[in-house]
């Protein structure tokens, strides 16, 4: 069964196409990888899907709950690394798992102040963010842009573990990443084509 | 740097002291202008004065009523002028007319309609409002639309989103709005109990002084408002301050 539905999807910027008529779906429980050069539209499809973006035609059917991994961090740098992603639970809900996710990503000092942080470690918080809540579908842009070689296969294997069995959508410069997370790959050309 | 900052502040201040000394020496007419050392010596007199007290507190909690029901009234109207447009326009001629007309012209057509007890408070509200009310708005119009998809995509409600969006990034713009209107508020409150005359009031001692010349007490009066005036906003932007931090640690 079809979670996400891309039907003929045209978008341009001021005259310029980005996408033409491009069509693919992602199925429940799916992790779907989308590879391909810079400005193919990657990060478009995901304002697509996300509702930022609206297309000129075509048709996209998209679940209600969403929860992101933005390719800047975009997170409220003035409060601490778990009021980050307290912030995000809905009311009344249990946060006690929130500190045990920042954890696990190798966030030691919760109340530090993000700004503080390095850009590695804040791209920890963003994708610790992500995986706090249950959605519909998950959405990560470049999850693992900034993070040192060292630690990062740490992080894709928390992800895979974290989101096995749910809908995901993640875009990668890198095939290896992909493969770690046994994702399915859509391979996007120059202009916005899908390869494979 | 600070302290090089603070020495030419310091010397600045020396020589603008000086060249008053040397000017009231010279004209020595303390009707027209008293000495710095007769004004510092009428500053701790008037303290001695049976009203001061009340003249200081009636003044200074009418001007702080005026002072936070323009802030609110401000905040509360940019907000919603930065959500919708409609109260944009609709308020764009109230705060021309705010801006343009001279407080003077204020004070005098509001003692028509307003108890002379009242209006320093409503003068002081006049002041505020638009100071506060284009800051906000500017701070609400400046908001990272970026943080808005958050908000958005989180489904975040409106007490999160006021707390991890809006406070932090008009941070700068709420204590600009403080400290400027706040001096503004102080100085026409004044002004208009100066001509609105309430009972037990800075602004009618300062009238009392300069229809019996007592140029010392006026003075040393107006030394008390600056350092009233000083002080508070100090005070109130380091609260301010402390209030983010409070917020901050959430």
């Amino acid at each position: 069964m079809s979670c996400i539905v891309f039907e003929n999807v045209t978008k341009s910027f001021d005259g310029k196409n980005v996408l033409s008529s491009l069509s693919f779906e992602v199925k429940q429980r799916e992790m779907l990888a989308i590879m391909g050069p810079s400005g193919c539209g990657k990060t478009t499809i995901l304002n697509l899907i996300l509702g930022s973006l609206k297309p000129d035609s075509g048709k996209i059917s998209v679940p209600k709950k969403a929860s992101v991994v933005f390719q800047e961090d975009r997170l409220f740098e003035e409060f601490s690394a778990l009021s980050n992603v307290e912030a995000i639970i809905p009311p009344r809900q249990d946060k006690e798992h929130c500190a045990a996710i920042l954890n696990a990503l190798g966030i030691e000092d919760l109340k530090k102040p993000v700004r503080k942080l390095s850009g590695g470690m804040k791209r920890r918080v963003a994708i610790a963010r992500a995986l706090a809540i249950e959605a519909d579908f998950y959405v990560l842009d470049e999850p693992f842009k900034g993070l040192d070689e060292d630690t990062k296969d740490e992080v894709i294997a928390f992800v895979k573990e974290r989101l096995e069995g749910k809908t995901v959508v993640v875009v990668t410069h890198q095939k290896d990443e992909a493969e770690k997370l046994n994702a399915r790959i859509m391979l996007l050309d120059k202009l916005g084509n899908i390869i494979e | 740097m600070k302290l090089k900052n603070f020495i030419y502040k310091f010397v600045a201040v020396l020589l603008a002291l000086f060249a008053w000394q040397a000017a009231a020496h010279f004209t020595n007419l303390p009707i027209l202008l008293p000495s710095p050392i007769e004004v510092i010596e009428g500053f701790f007199s008037v303290q001695e004065g049976q009203m001061f007290y009340l003249a200081v507190i009636t003044t200074f909690s009418n001007i702080i009523r005026g002072f936070l029901w323009g802030f609110f009234a401000g905040a509360i109207f940019a907000v919603l002028a930065g959500r919708f447009r409609i109260i944009r326009e609709l308020l764009w001629p109230y705060m021309i007319t705010i801006k343009s007309v001279p407080v003077a012209s204020f004070i005098i057509i509001a003692l028509l309609w307003i108890p002379t007890d009242d209006l320093s408070i409503f003068i002081s509200f006049l002041m505020v409002f638009p100071i506060v009310y284009n800051n906000i708005l500017e701070g609400y119009k400046s908001i990272d639309p970026k943080k808005l998809e958050v908000a958005k995509v989180f489904n975040l409600p409106f007490y999160k989103q006021f707390v991890y969006i809006f406070l932090p990034e008009m941070k700068p713009f709420i204590i600009s709005a403080c400290s400027t209107s706040f001096g503004l508020a102080w100085k026409s409150g004044v002004a208009a109990e100066f001509i609105a005359l309430p009972l037990n009031s800075i602004g009618e001692s300062l009238y009392y002084s300069k229809i019996y010349f007592e140029s010392v007490d006026l003075f040393a009066w107006t030394l008390v408002l600056i350092v009233i005036s000083f002080v508070f906003e100090k005070l109130m932007v380091g609260a301010i301050k402390l209030a983010y931090m409070g917020v901050e640690k959430l």
